[in-house]
């Protein structure tokens, strides 16, 4: 495969992980030698032997669609092109996949305004927002549709109709290799909170987290949290009056890099892994000691797709064996219990830091006053 | 330009061998030009209106616009005062839009007054450096700051290594206004560059016959001339200000600081549960504000020369000697170009093609080129550049024109509704650029039939297009108002309908005016993002919203690689632009 093909991550990564594509059986009839034109004819598409026999109606339907697919996500380019890349391999017809690239709520708010007033081009839609996918599923706005790979996966992949777990994100411990040494670097929340007490002018307003009353990402998180830890709360009281709140990772891990933040708590696996590949010498990262939180990450098919029928094989690929190493290779952690290729999966994290270490953060819709209340109590901690 | 080189250039029908009226068609009884008229009216109008009405309905909603079962009701201001320390945003806006306009307003009259007034070495090179900020997006300008002058900047380092504290912090609102002020200093500098170029000498003759040295004449004669131009901008940037999102979401956020965009931005889009009613009666509050604005500045300009040509002069004013002064003038105008645009501009270009860009790590261990190569690499990106190139120059040819021909219209027309013409076309000055999209967004999605615009290029045109008409329509104002009244008369005599003499005499005559309102339109459409925040899809992205993503998504460098990229286009258009322009008025 030649690097042209592969995302700059996976590229960074070394072609380890991708060489070990050319063993799997949806990408058997996909010989493609690098550089050249794929040589796939689309009928040659095999399918492992649990897809009904009905599949290749699907597939038929697709051909008929406009060869176009939208999705809506809260993810770069960057992150979807190496999916892109497997899920065109194996449709050649599919011609282009947009990703539009918005806020996690925004990927539900500027569908349900669209199609209120005329037809949403979305087909698809991936985001990280627990609250939200709720609301979706119940609200009677997903397909249900059933995805034939649900049985080679863990019960969260599909927990309710329509809705599909697309990754399983850590979020971690980070901090600044260069202003934190031996005992001064936290391994997890409680410790943080310790640290922070002891040596407060380290750590006063040099500390970051996400802005939980006004992203749904941190929200989710911080919930979580706090509702799995019986310490939770003391220890956010402790550190929020020394954190400054950040609405995304993108400025957290600048800042951290820059030294501007020496440590950041409940940060996003997505945005810091990539960028430790970039500078190994100062970004330091750990899985969380005391709790790990796991990030599902939704996905589904809106109703009103133009596309449904590309759709599902999109929702398909992204749940197969090798749809969830692209996965890995975009940058995120892969649940598949069978994807084990990979240096990073769920099931590897649970192994690590251990199973009652793992926070999943499920698909819960807390009512808007538990929301409020929640942010109110945040906020007024981090106001000290 | 005398009318006789126009009148031999074009030898159409007002001048031709025997005077024959023309016969012009008339539709319904009307002219075609009270058509026109009519016309660019409604258009004007309606372009205006559409994002501005469903931001006033959706704020009295309880509900979203697209839900059912909505009513209508007060509650949205209500609750934005009593639960959301609205007050306090609107306090800090003030403060910040106030202490931004002083400190640019303040610099850039005493940058114009040595640049064009007064002996200085390199004054040419200083006039030419002062405008780039004007080129850069000011997400990116505040970016740079961070790299230098933020808690762990560069310079906040090395001062610290020197004297033990860093005696400033960024993350205030005198630092945000001070950023924000040195984004600003062009646009005042532009103005007041210009009316001093315009300025007549004769004054300051009649002041030095007198017995006044150079020092009075300064102070009586050259800065009271300055006022107008001084009003102006200072209103400009106080709107401008107003309205920013880059500075107070890169810097405000964090400590707790929220201004009105980076409000509206954390409550329609960031939320879990985006409260539109909030977000809504938040925007017509600052809607409000801003129109009290343009209030102010009618009254204040009413009776001034109301936008400055910025044009050459033949008898070219003398330039005052300072004596030893002016090294003071010289020290000050470098110190502020180093500290203020250039070290930031600066940590750009290094972080651009560094991995990690920190005092902490030596920048020469870590260069690397990947940060343009997944610019150039990914084909979305790639495409916001188009886009972005596509936009602006589309955008400013089209909105250039309707700006023309508003501008006669209200200037030179006996149209009955020139005033509130004019008026429209200034007002889009007042919406924020989030406003601005998020309205668009309503108002494509509820007009029947023009659903299929979202998301597409033209809905992006017509958004950016609206955002820039007034500073088109205030670019060939001026110039409109120069040309004498004469010609026109010249022409209606030999029996030239309105739109004949306008498209015949007047065209010729504000060609420079146009070609000038397109450069400056082409600059600011190419680093507009504010309304396609909202309005963008992924088809259409420009390069504002994906240096916007690439920073929210941590990758930093490919913000920087992509900010310089866009600086190479507008230097290149600018200096080409500048090269024809000068072709075209020399003529």
């Amino acid at each position: 495969m030649a690097a042209a093909t592969l995302s700059r991550r996976s590229f960074l990564r070394g072609t380890a992980t991708a060489g070990s594509l050319g063993a799997l059986g949806l990408l058997a009839a996909c010989g493609n030698g690098g550089g050249g034109t794929p040589k796939i004819a689309a009928k040659a598409t095999s399918f492992p032997t649990y897809y009904p026999s009905s599949y290749q109606d699907i597939v038929a339907a697709a051909k008929k669609e406009s060869g176009h697919l939208t999705v809506y996500s809260n993810m770069d380019v960057v992150n979807w092109k190496p999916i892109i890349d497997g899920f065109k391999k194996l449709y050649p017809f599919v011609e282009s996949v947009s990703t539009n690239n918005l806020d996690s709520s925004e990927v539900f708010e500027r569908y349900y305004s669209e199609s209120s007033a005329h037809k949403s081009p979305a087909s698809f839609l991936v985001s990280g927002d627990p609250g939200n996918w709720v609301r979706f599923a119940e609200g009677g706005h997903a397909m249900d549709y059933k995805s034939p790979e649900t049985g080679k996966l863990p019960d969260f992949a599909n927990p309710k109709p329509g809705l599909y777990t697309f990754s399983a994100d850590p979020i971690l411990m980070a901090w600044n290799k260069s202003l934190l040494t031996g005992n001064q670097v936290p391994t997890g929340i409680g410790d943080l909170a310790k640290l922070v007490q002891k040596d407060p002018g380290t750590y006063k307003n040099k500390i970051t987290t996400y802005d939980v009353p006004a992203t749904s990402f941190g929200f989710a998180i911080d919930y979580t949290y706090t509702n799995d830890r019986p310490d939770g709360w003391k220890n956010l009281q402790v550190l929020l009056p020394f954190t400054r709140p950040e609405s995304s990772s993108g400025p957290m891990v600048e800042k951290l890099q820059s030294g501007e933040y020496v440590a950041g708590y409940f940060l996003s696996s997505t945005v810091v892994l990539p960028a430790v590949e970039q500078s190994s010498a100062v970004l330091g990262w750990s899985y969380i000691d005391d709790g790990t939180p796991m990030f599902l990450r939704g996905m589904g098919i809106p109703k009103t797709a133009p596309d449904p029928a590309t759709a599902k094989l999109m929702l398909d690929y992204i749940l197969s064996k090798p749809g969830q190493q692209q996965v890995y290779n975009g940058g995120f952690t892969p649940y598949r219990p069978d994807v084990t290729s990979v240096p990073r999966t769920y099931q590897k994290i649970v192994n690590k830091v251990g199973k009652d270490n793992v926070l999943i953060i499920g698909y819960e819709n807390p009512s808007k006053s538990t929301v409020d209340t929640f942010n109110k109590r945040w906020s007024g901690y981090q106001r000290g | 330009m005398s009318s006789s080189t126009v009148l031999t250039r074009d030898p159409g029908p007002a001048t031709g061998g025997t005077p024959k009226p023309p016969r012009y068609h008339r539709v319904f009884g009307v002219g075609r030009e009270g058509l026109i008229q009519t016309g660019i009216f409604v258009v004007v109008v309606v372009l205006v209106l559409a994002p501005i009405v469903p931001t006033i309905y959706q704020s009295l909603l309880t509900r979203p616009l697209y839900a059912a079962h909505k009513a209508t009701t007060l509650d949205n201001y209500v609750r934005l005062f009593t639960q959301h320390n609205f007050a306090k945003v609107v306090l800090h806006s003030l403060e910040f839009a106030v202490l931004t306009t002083v400190i640019a307003v303040v610099i850039a009259v005493a940058l114009a007054v040595l640049v064009v007034r007064t002996r200085m070495p390199g004054s040419r090179a200083i006039g030419a450096l002062l405008l780039w900020p004007l080129y850069i997006s000011p997400l990116v300008l505040a970016f740079g700051w961070i790299l230098m002058y933020g808690p762990a900047g560069f310079v906040s380092v090395a001062v610290k290594s020197v004297i033990g504290i860093v005696p400033w912090n960024l993350y205030t609102i005198p630092g945000m206004a001070v950023t924000e002020a040195v984004a600003m200093v062009p646009i005042a500098y532009l103005y007041c560059s210009g009316a001093l170029r315009l300025a007549d000498p004769s004054l300051e003759d009649a002041a030095r016959t007198c017995g006044a040295g150079p020092l009075r004449i300064l102070r009586s004669v050259i800065l009271p001339l300055l006022r107008p131009p001084m009003i102006y901008g200072a209103l400009l940037i106080f709107s401008t200000s107003l309205e920013t999102l880059s500075v107070p979401l890169l810097y405000g956020r964090p400590v707790g600081i929220d201004l009105f965009a980076s409000f509206i931005y954390i409550n329609g889009l960031q939320r879990s549960r985006p409260d539109y009613g909030l977000l809504a009666s938040a925007s017509v509050v600052t809607l409000a504000f801003m129109a009290l604005l343009v209030i102010l500045q009618a009254s204040l300009l009413r009776n001034a020369q109301r936008f400055v040509a910025v044009r050459g002069k033949a008898a070219r004013p003398r330039r005052l000697d300072l004596g030893k002064l002016r090294w003071v003038g010289f020290a000050f105008a470098w110190l502020y170009l180093i500290f203020g645009p250039l070290l930031p501009i600066l940590g750009l270009v290094m972080r651009s093609i560094t991995a990690v860009f920190t005092p902490l790590v030596s920048p020469l261990r870590v260069i690397t080129s990947t940060n343009y190569a997944t610019v150039f690499s990914y084909a979305s990106f790639r495409d916001s550049i188009v886009n972005s190139v596509i936009i602006a120059l589309i955008g400013a040819v089209v909105t250039s024109f309707v700006a023309a021909v508003a501008v006669v219209v209200a200037r030179r027309s006996g149209f009955r509704l020139r005033r509130p013409l004019e008026i429209t076309a200034l007002s889009p000055q007042v919406v924020p650029g989030l406003i601005l999209g998020i309205g668009f967004f309503w108002a494509f999605a509820y007009v029947p039939g023009i659903g299929a615009i979202t998301g597409t290029l033209v809905a992006l045109i017509i958004a950016f297009g609206v955002r820039s008409l007034p500073s088109a329509f205030g670019a060939m104002a001026p110039l409109v108002m120069q040309v004498g009244r004469e010609l026109d008369d010249a022409a209606r005599s030999v029996g030239a309908d309105w739109w004949l003499t306008f498209s015949r005499i007047l065209v010729r005559l504000i060609t420079p005016a146009f070609l000038a309102a397109f450069v400056l339109l082409f600059v600011q459409m190419i680093k507009e993002f504010t309304p396609a925040v909202f309005l963008a899809s992924a088809d259409t992205q420009v390069i504002g919203t994906t240096m916007l993503q690439l920073w929210l998504n941590g990758d930093t460098g490919s913000v920087a690689a992509l900010a310089i990229v866009q600086v190479a286009i507008t230097t290149v258009f600018v200096v080409l632009a500048g090269v024809v322009l000068k072709g075209r008025t020399d003529a």
